[in-house]
């Protein structure tokens, strides 16, 4: 047979092979987000059918762009995302590099670290407002015992308490996820560059800021994106905690997608927004293709 | 080998004690009677200890059937994604054509755009159609996220299985689907077995479109079912409290057992190794 005959009825069954599973992608993803697209063009309230339903040109995106709340929201979201991902991080790199050297109970340490990680994000949330409750929550009690007044102990009250709790318990939930990716990228750093700069009597901080650090930053890389991309989506998290509150202080902008939808009933306008997150989580997601370029270029058969 | 000093081990048994230690504090507060829980220094050990949470959850509100619909809608998503995923990954990683490179970038895409943007046109279309509070409305959102996420693993689990053996296999005469049945599938059933836990997971725990696309008790999924214990007036911690505790063991006794797998899996996607 001619290798080129092969080639064609290789392609063909590659193509063939990946058919069901674009199709389906096209079917759930693809079509729904250009109906979204359309939608961000009416105006479609359900809750008020009396008013004028159909199209509105660029009306909500206008609507959109005035208002303080979705601002507001955007810089809730950037916020939450830049201060609890930097400590997610950091502490995510300590905890990998302790767990790597840990050398006894290696099995239970890893799967105490995944536990967080493996929990549905809300039950997590429900956890933690048993535990901050400012009646008989345990964090409170500490809080009384170290003699804070009692006004600081009803910590979803205040802005700045309800969103230390939630970065707080983001950390606790989503540090495990960089720890775990950490941890497999020490394993893959070959143990003799180690012995070579222990012989050459380099200290410490030299060996990680030369050695450690940089060959780790591959890992660091996509945990980071990955956790980046996640916290810029923070939804469930938010409803649970706090419900946007008090007032509106921790509103995030999937929150308040879903509540122009889901509570306000305003389609159109809900669809502009999710247009506008859709375009920035785009943006990112190209920014992260340029990034790791090297990972999806094709491999070589062996 | 590097000495590891004492500082690494209180390091590492900080973290497990804060990872470890909200859960055990949720799972001894199920087993106390409703006037300890809400003491104000609340007692360390329940007493007496009672059952009551837990009859109160499974028999007054059913929450099995949350349960119920949790499995069968992560569990259908699960077995789609790894089917179709299956055959999309083996001509990703093994069969040589144009286009690879922008289909992988495409799925990545796919997988990381928010799922909030499609919550207004489905639940439009969903209720057109009368499908809210079906397993159909739920399987048919949760594709988005999981399928991408199947196929990206599978591809990078399907690259890591030596080529010598298909090869073989194929100058033995046996075609591309002959060869992936009975030389590819079996070799690569770890990172499949892998794959599967890790979109079940994902499945597991998802919330907005659970949120969005189920509107009575008995068709919610077991993170929107917790959630939604809470009433108006009253907050019913006990059950919650067991509630988190009963989906909460099932997982904890799945992470030790199976940790090598998810670390694997979680890392595949990411990391070549």
């Amino acid at each position: 047979m001619k290798p080129g005959v092969l080639l064609s009825r290789e392609a063909r069954l590659g193509y063939l092979l990946l058919a069901p599973a674009l199709l389906v992608i096209a079917l759930v993803a693809l079509y729904p987000l250009g109906y979204t697209l359309w939608l961000s063009f009416q105006q479609k309230i359900i809750k008020l059918p009396w008013l004028h339903q159909g199209w509105v040109g660029l009306a909500n995106y206008r609507e959109l762009l005035a208002a303080d709340r979705f601002w507001q929201a955007l810089a809730h979201t950037v916020m939450f995302t830049v201060v609890s991902v930097s400590l997610e991080l950091a502490l995510g790199l300590l905890a990998a590099l302790a767990i790597h050297r840990t050398r006894i109970l290696t099995g239970l340490t890893r799967a105490a670290v995944l536990l967080p990680w493996a929990i549905p994000t809300v039950v997590a949330a429900v956890m933690w407002l048993f535990l901050i409750n400012p009646a008989f929550g345990l964090i409170p009690m500490g809080l009384r015992l170290l003699g804070l007044p009692e006004a600081w102990q009803v910590l979803l009250a205040h802005p700045a308490s309800a969103w230390a709790v939630i970065i707080a318990t983001d950390v606790w939930k989503n540090t495990p996820f960089i720890t775990l990716m950490l941890l497999a990228g020490l394993q893959v750093i070959p143990e003799d560059l180690y012995e070579a700069a222990g012989m050459d009597g380099a200290s410490r901080w030299q060996v990680f800021r030369h050695i450690t650090l940089p060959l780790l930053t591959p890992a660091i890389l996509v945990a980071l994106i990955f956790r980046t991309a996640q916290a810029f989506m923070v939804f469930g998290h938010i409803y649970t905690l706090t419900g946007g509150g008090p007032g509106t202080a921790t509103e995030t902008l999937a929150f308040l997608n879903y509540q122009a939808i889901l509570n306000d009933m305003r389609f159109g306008y809900g669809a502009a927004l999710s247009v506008v997150i859709f375009l920035g989580s785009l943006a990112f997601a190209l920014f992260y293709l340029y990034t790791m370029g090297l990972q999806i270029k094709e491999e070589p058969r062996p | 080998m590097r000495r590891s000093g004492v500082p690494v081990y209180i390091i590492t048994g900080l973290f497990i004690l804060l990872s470890f230690f909200p859960f055990f504090w949720t799972l001894l507060s199920s087993y106390k009677p409703g006037p300890q829980l809400f003491q104000i220094n609340p007692p360390f050990w329940p007493q007496p200890f009672t059952w009551e949470n837990y009859r109160a959850i499974f028999l007054e509100r059913r929450f099995y059937l949350n349960i119920i619909n949790s499995v069968v809608v992560a569990g259908a998503t699960t077995c789609i994604c790894v089917g179709l995923g299956a055959l999309a990954a083996y001509g990703l990683a093994r069969l040589k054509f144009r286009g690879k490179t922008i289909i992988l970038g495409f799925i990545l895409v796919v997988s990381l755009f928010p799922p909030v943007a499609i919550v207004s046109p489905l639940f439009l279309l969903w209720e057109k159609t009368r499908i809210i509070n079906t397993y159909l409305a739920l399987i048919l959102p949760y594709l988005t996220f999981a399928l991408p996420l199947t196929v990206w693993l599978l591809t990078a689990f399907f690259r890591q299985i030596p080529f010598e053996l298909e090869e073989a296999a194929r100058m033995d005469g046996a075609g591309p689907l002959r060869t992936f049945w009975e030389v590819t599938l079996p070799l690569a059933a770890p990172g499949i077995f892998t794959t599967a836990i890790l979109t079940f997971i994902y499945c597991w725990n998802e919330f907005l479109f659970a949120l969005a696309f189920t509107t009575n008790d008995a068709s919610r999924t077991i993170p929107v079912a917790i959630v939604m214990f809470s009433g108006y007036h009253t907050v019913p911690w006990g059950q919650i409290l067991a509630a988190v505790t009963v989906v909460t063991v099932p997982v904890a006794v799945l992470v030790l057992v199976l940790q090598r797998r998810i670390i694997s899996g979680l890392t595949a996607g990411a990391l070549k190794g």
